[in-house]
């Protein structure tokens, strides 16, 4: 009932009237202050859009790979189903950096993607999975662990060398391995379409929470602590490119520097997404998407509030900016990061957007926070 | 009867009418609507840093200090809190607990700083703190004063390790148990860590009537270091680490511990993964020795234990949240943050519900109950 009701209001055209609809209704209510418009154009025009369209992505993909289980010998449907994966990554991709809501409740996020994977789990249990007895359904693939689960299982069902390809879904446990892409990217689009169902105002109406801050409010109680919620999602964003997505797995230090003498130690199996090779593609969205929150897209979001409210238009353009720089140097990446991690040569536009980052990063993490009278962390940074 | 027990009895006795008095000075300053205890902490807000006791709303005292305070210890004996400055600090303030004013403020022994916690005797008569014995090249010891007498300092006992950090009185009276963080600083070098090759943290157990240690329960690595901790009724003690090498580690940080076996690692199942900045900042036990609360303000999350099956029972996000006490008369943990919240966290329901907010309040590290 409740998915129906869900496939239902993902067409796209009535799901984007209702939610303008909704946002109009909260903000004709009366006129609200600048530091609330921001959390309702970032909740609506930003976050609740990417749930939105990491669901259907993710519902596409299971119906991608059920059409291909129904004749696996069409490689034609193979070819799609891994389109569709990729599409699904890079809308998760939007969500991923995301800091409080339900995403953070109960393990969501590991549910979709376990990575790093430094002891080859998803591999190993994926295959002790498929030699065990007993069927392969949603609830068993749930109840199993989450390294079983989300895209990273899927990215291995798909793309891996060995275990992703056409020949395995035909030779004997083909039947099997079928069942199992089917049943966890069902998983997947149930996870997805409850992670935005929690969000929507007839659902469990996060939006609300987060943009109706007060007293009442368990988790808000005014705006400021809201707004640095969305602070930390930046800031932790761009950390966890510059340091899981880049630093750690291409050997390069905190500061950028890599010297000829001493090759770095590269560790291309802790890439994101390494066996699609599509960790530099979820960089480009991961950064789009943090631009799209700090601009709440086309809304009033922080960069109109450090405007007008905050008089720091040139901050907030330098932010803009270095965004838009980050994006440019991701873009201008040759080849793949996997491909290119251990060619010298072709590091050099790595480093090139390791700078972006490290420069956009000091932005958002020393100057923005001042301005907005936000404390990055009175504990976590100097507790004991 | 022995001598201690009879000290500990006739103490009791003494002590009886004066608390009884002072419990009912507070019911008339005790503000209607609250739904929580009264805590003690220490905070910074826009006029610095202070100490006091907050309830419901506001302030009902605090007293503002030169530097930022760590944790507090009420001492119901003698209706009086102290609080203990944080390394490399050296004061140590005795406040009233029935107005707030400022009994004592100690300063530590010459070449002796805090680490930020310390605890009383069964009988009220003592205090012990954690210390660095800065001549003997940053040895830690616990530093023991006289309440009765101006809480005096009257010696210092040696821990047998480095960086002792919190510690607590075991149920028996008798045995202080100590989490040992293994870190060697000096105040000439400010907060550096001097020992990184060779931390030694590990758990230690000080029987109070021989002044030595008489059980150390090593950390399961070097880089882990013990940090805080509380104790069940039942004397099972439960500690955090906070990890000082390459992050994040992927080891357990919550450890179960009773005398005379191993440390037990909290099984997180696949919640371990969640973990990026390895860092435990306060631990609280109920009254039932049920359910305890781990606080990581580093990775914005607290964490909820089922003590029975000694496994992670449920996750929340929240902002730098660092404080953790147990409110046994409302049955439910309190919470506080750095964003000035506080939140009370009740086993077995799914969200948190706000009980205070002030804003600009950076809740300090620790919380107590004045009850």
């Amino acid at each position: 009932m409740i998915f129906a009701a869900i496939k239902l209001s993902l067409r796209k055209n009535s799901a984007r009237a209702y939610i303008i609809g909704a946002s109009l209704a909260a903000i004709s209510a009366c006129s609200p202050p600048p530091s609330t418009k921001v959390l309702i154009d970032t909740a609506t025009l930003s976050f609740l859009d990417s749930y939105k369209s990491f669901s259907i992505a993710s519902q596409e993909l299971a119906t991608a790979t059920t059409e291909y289980c129904q004749s696996p010998n069409n490689d034609a449907q193979f070819a799609s189903a891994r389109t569709k994966w990729k599409d699904a990554a890079k809308q998760w991709s939007s969500i991923q950096n995301i800091q409080f809501g339900p995403l953070m409740v109960n393990n969501q996020a590991w549910k979709i993607q376990f990575w790093p994977d430094k002891k080859n789990l998803i591999a190993r249990k994926v295959e002790s999975l498929l030699k065990d007895d007993g069927p392969i359904t949603q609830q068993r693939v749930d109840e199993a662990s989450v390294v079983v689960q989300g895209l990273s299982s899927l990215e291995y069902l798909l793309f891996d060398n060995k275990a992703g390809t056409p020949q395995r879904y035909i030779d004997e446990l083909g039947q099997r391995r079928c069942e199992l892409l089917v049943a966890v990217s069902e998983h997947l689009h149930t996870v997805s379409a409850k992670l935005y169902n929690n969000w929507r105002i007839d659902g469990g109406n996060y939006l609300s929470t987060f943009s109706n801050t007060g007293d009442k409010n368990p988790e808000f109680p005014d705006d400021n602590v809201a707004i640095a919620y969305l602070l930390d999602t930046l800031v932790s964003g761009i950390e966890l490119i510059k340091r899981d997505k880049l630093e750690r797995p291409l050997g390069i230090s905190g500061t950028g520097q890599e010297t000829e003498a001493r090759p770095a130690q590269t560790q291309v199996y802790q890439l994101e997404w390494w066996r699609s090779q599509y960790s530099k593609d979820a960089i480009i969205t991961n950064l789009i998407a943090l631009k799209g929150i700090f601009n709440a897209n086309q809304g009033y979001g922080i960069d109109d509030y450090l405007r007008e409210v905050k008089q720091q238009g040139e901050l907030s353009d330098n932010i803009n900016k270095a965004f838009q720089q980050s994006i440019t140097a991701a873009s201008a990446i040759d080849g793949s990061l996997f491909e290119i991690a251990n060619k010298p040569e072709r590091r050099q536009t790595i480093l090139g957007l390791h700078t972006e980052l490290t420069h956009l990063l000091a932005l958002l993490r020393n100057d923005l926070p001042t301005v907005l009278g936000v404390s990055l962390g009175f504990n976590s940074k100097d507790g004991d | 009867m022995q001598r201690r027990h009879f000290l500990i009895a006739s103490s009791a006795l003494l002590c009886a009418p004066a608390a009884i008095i002072a419990s009912r000075e507070l019911r008339v300053t005790e503000k209607q609507g609250s739904d929580f205890s009264p805590i003690i902490s220490a905070a910074s807000d826009s006029s610095g840093n202070r100490i006091g006791v907050w309830q419901a709303d506001s302030w009902q005292y605090s007293q503002p200090i030169q530097h930022r305070g760590h944790d507090s210890f009420f001492h119901r004996q003698r209706q009086e809190l102290l609080f203990f400055s944080r390394r490399p600090g050296r004061e140590l303030y005795v406040v009233d607990a029935r107005n707030g004013s400022v009994l004592h403020a100690i300063q530590s022994e010459d070449g002796y700083h805090y680490y930020g916690h310390g605890c009383v005797s069964a009988d009220g008569r003592y205090l012990y703190t954690t210390e660095n014995n800065i001549h003997d090249d940053g040895a830690g010891c616990i530093g023991v004063y006289d309440c009765e007498q101006n809480y005096r300092c009257i010696g210092h006992m040696d821990c047998e390790g480095i960086g002792p950090h919190d510690l607590a009185l075991m149920p028996d009276g008798d045995t202080l148990v100590i989490a040992i963080g293994g870190i060697k600083t000096l105040p000439s070098r400010g907060r550096t860590t001097l020992n990184p090759e060779n931390l030694a943290p590990a758990l230690h157990y000080l029987d109070l009537s021989s002044q030595r240690v008489i059980e150390k329960v090593p950390a399961p690595h070097f880089q882990l270091s013990l940090r805080h901790l509380d104790v069940s009724p039942d004397g099972r003690v439960l500690v955090g680490a906070q990890f000082q090498g390459k992050l994040p580690s992927d080891k357990p940080l919550v450890y179960l511990h009773r005398r005379g076996q191993a440390l037990s690692a909290m099984n997180t199942a696949e919640l371990a993964l969640h973990f990026q900045r390895d860092y435990i900042a306060s631990v609280s036990i109920d009254d039932h020795g049920e359910w305890a609360v781990t606080s990581c303000p580093r990775d914005n999350m607290v964490c909820l234990w089922n003590m029975q099956s000694q496994s992670l029972a449920q996750v929340w996000t929240v902002r730098d949240c660092a404080g953790a006490v147990y409110d046994a008369a409302y049955q439910q943990f309190i919470l506080s943050n750095g964003d000035g919240q506080l939140l009370a966290l009740v086993p077995g329901k799914r969200t948190l519900t706000q009980l205070a907010y002030s804003v600009g309040t950076h809740w300090d590290n620790h919380l107590t109950l004045r009850v």
